[in-house]
């Protein structure tokens, strides 16, 4: 009975040293690395990717609709988008810039879709802020940012998320909106303004 | 200069406001996505590994196949290209050409017309041998136009025994004498009548033989060599018989007959008549 017992757990720890040292060795590979390995087969590699990228996608998409069921959806949309072209990815690119290319698009794909009278309005966001119970232990000024950033127009929201959420660099931000690394220059300089003198305000 | 120094300022300002603006970022609350939609990601990302395409699980029979579509297609191709001149030269062939294939084709081919000889060379044969034994006086009076005959026509036979005629020869004539015997004419009038005239119709049956015989020629041309292998077993048999027969009716020619059956059929067995 011991000697069973004494075999099970020497196989129970034998299989949790191999997830750990496998999981070790995934952390230390790289974005592109692993998602060449999942565009592979390797559904693992997959795991360790959305554990890095979950939270900041996450939150890119609440923040710009700060609707949490309509950025679920976009969230779960731009996930699938992201496997259903796990074989166009070249690794030469970062797989950033590619991430957030893919959740740009859907974005802008969602806000196509919407008419006109449904359309984001700042007034709206700030209104549908988050959960007054939890207001109460966020301090005012966390809370007057999220306001000031809801209440950004689009394209600035959009640019300083962009850099806030994925910390990508101003010519990769432009890649992933289509637009020059000036425009973006600008639209950071504009949403940083604005949001200095909300603060101060 | 005012234009640089102001974008040099205008970075740095950025770059501060940036970095503040990131601190105060970061002690907002950190939103999650639900634990529910985290599985549901995972799933489908795994499902999407798992289940791959049928034909790419088998990716090596995919590519086995493929080449061998293509070398299959490309042979085709390739045999296609060789037989198109041949095509084209049947197309340009000329006019007489033509003809005479055409008449190859409607001929029978060289084993039915040999078996077609060999039945009627039986009957002939059959009919001679009813006519040595009904009329064993006659052989004596014709001896001479079988002389003649077998002279001249036993070399034709033995060297080209198809075009030659002399199968069809004989029985000609010995019908002829036999009904004049059986008629009851004088055999020593027929040997009278046969000293002239037997000379000169000869020579004309010789003629219209040979005038039957010409087409056959003409049109087997071109199946020559076919030709010279329908010498089958039947009709060498038919020469030993005409051998045999013409031992039987005295005359010493059957030795010259045979000497050249045997240069031209080393080997061949005899039958008793002649091995003795």
């Amino acid at each position: 009975m011991y000697a069973k017992e004494l075999l099970v757990n020497s196989q129970h720890a034998l299989g949790d040293l191999i997830r750990i040292g496998y999981a070790a060795f995934m952390r230390e590979i790289s974005d592109e690395k692993l998602m060449q390995r999942y565009a592979k087969g390797d559904a693992r590699a997959f795991d360790q990717l959305y554990a890095r990228h979950r939270a900041p996608l996450y939150r890119y998409f609440i923040r710009q609709v700060n609707n949490p069921a309509t950025a679920n959806d976009l969230y779960q949309g731009a996930w699938e988008k992201i496997i259903k072209a796990r074989h166009s990815f070249k690794p030469k690119a970062p797989f950033k810039v590619w991430m957030y290319r893919i959740a740009h698009n859907h974005l802008v794909d969602h806000f196509r879709r919407l008419r006109p009278e449904d359309s984001v309005e700042p007034d709206t966001l700030t209104n549908t802020g988050p959960d007054p119970s939890k207001g109460a232990i966020e301090n005012e000024q966390n809370e007057l940012l999220r306001a000031g950033i809801s209440s950004l127009p689009v394209d600035q929201r959009n640019t300083l998320l962009l850099k806030l959420e994925s910390g990508l660099k101003m010519e990769e931000i432009a890649r992933v909106t289509g637009v020059g690394r000036e425009t973006v220059k600008s639209r950071l300089r504009y949403a940083v303004n604005y949001l200095k003198r909300s603060l101060v305000e | 200069m005012n234009s640089v120094h102001n974008n040099g300022e205008n970075d740095k300002s950025l770059d501060e406001g940036m970095k503040k603006l990131d601190q105060a970022y970061t002690q907002l609350s950190d939103e999650q996505p639900p634990e529910l939609l985290d599985q549901a990601i995972l799933n489908r990302a795994h499902r999407a590994v798992e289940n791959k395409p049928h034909w790419m699980q088998f990716g090596w029979l995919h590519g086995l196949t493929t080449t061998a579509v293509v070398v299959l297609a490309i042979s085709l191709f390739l045999n296609q290209r060789e037989q198109l001149p041949d095509f084209e030269n049947d197309i340009q062939m000329s006019e007489p050409g033509r003809l005479r294939l055409e008449n190859a084709d409607k001929k029978q081919s060289p084993v039915m017309r040999a078996s077609e000889q060999d039945m009627e060379l039986k009957e002939e044969r059959g009919k001679r041998l009813d006519a040595n034994q009904a009329a064993p006086v006659a052989t004596e009076p014709q001896s001479a136009a079988v002389e003649i005959t077998i002279d001249e026509q036993a070399e034709e036979a033995v060297t080209d025994p198809l075009n030659s005629g002399y199968a069809t020869k004989i029985p000609q004539t010995k019908p002829d004498s036999i009904d004049k015997d059986l008629s009851g004419n004088e055999p020593v009038l027929e040997e009278q009548l046969l000293g002239d005239t037997a000379l000169a119709d000869d020579v004309a049956e010789r003629e219209v033989i040979s005038k039957q015989a010409e087409p056959a020629t003409v049109t087997i041309g071109l199946t020559g060599e076919i030709d010279n292998l329908a010498e089958t077993d039947a009709e060498i048999e038919q020469q030993l018989q005409e051998i045999i027969l013409l031992k039987q009716s005295g005359d010493e020619a059957w030795k010259i007959a045979l000497e050249r059956f045997k240069e031209n059929h080393p080997g061949y067995p005899l039958p008793k008549e002649l091995s003795d």
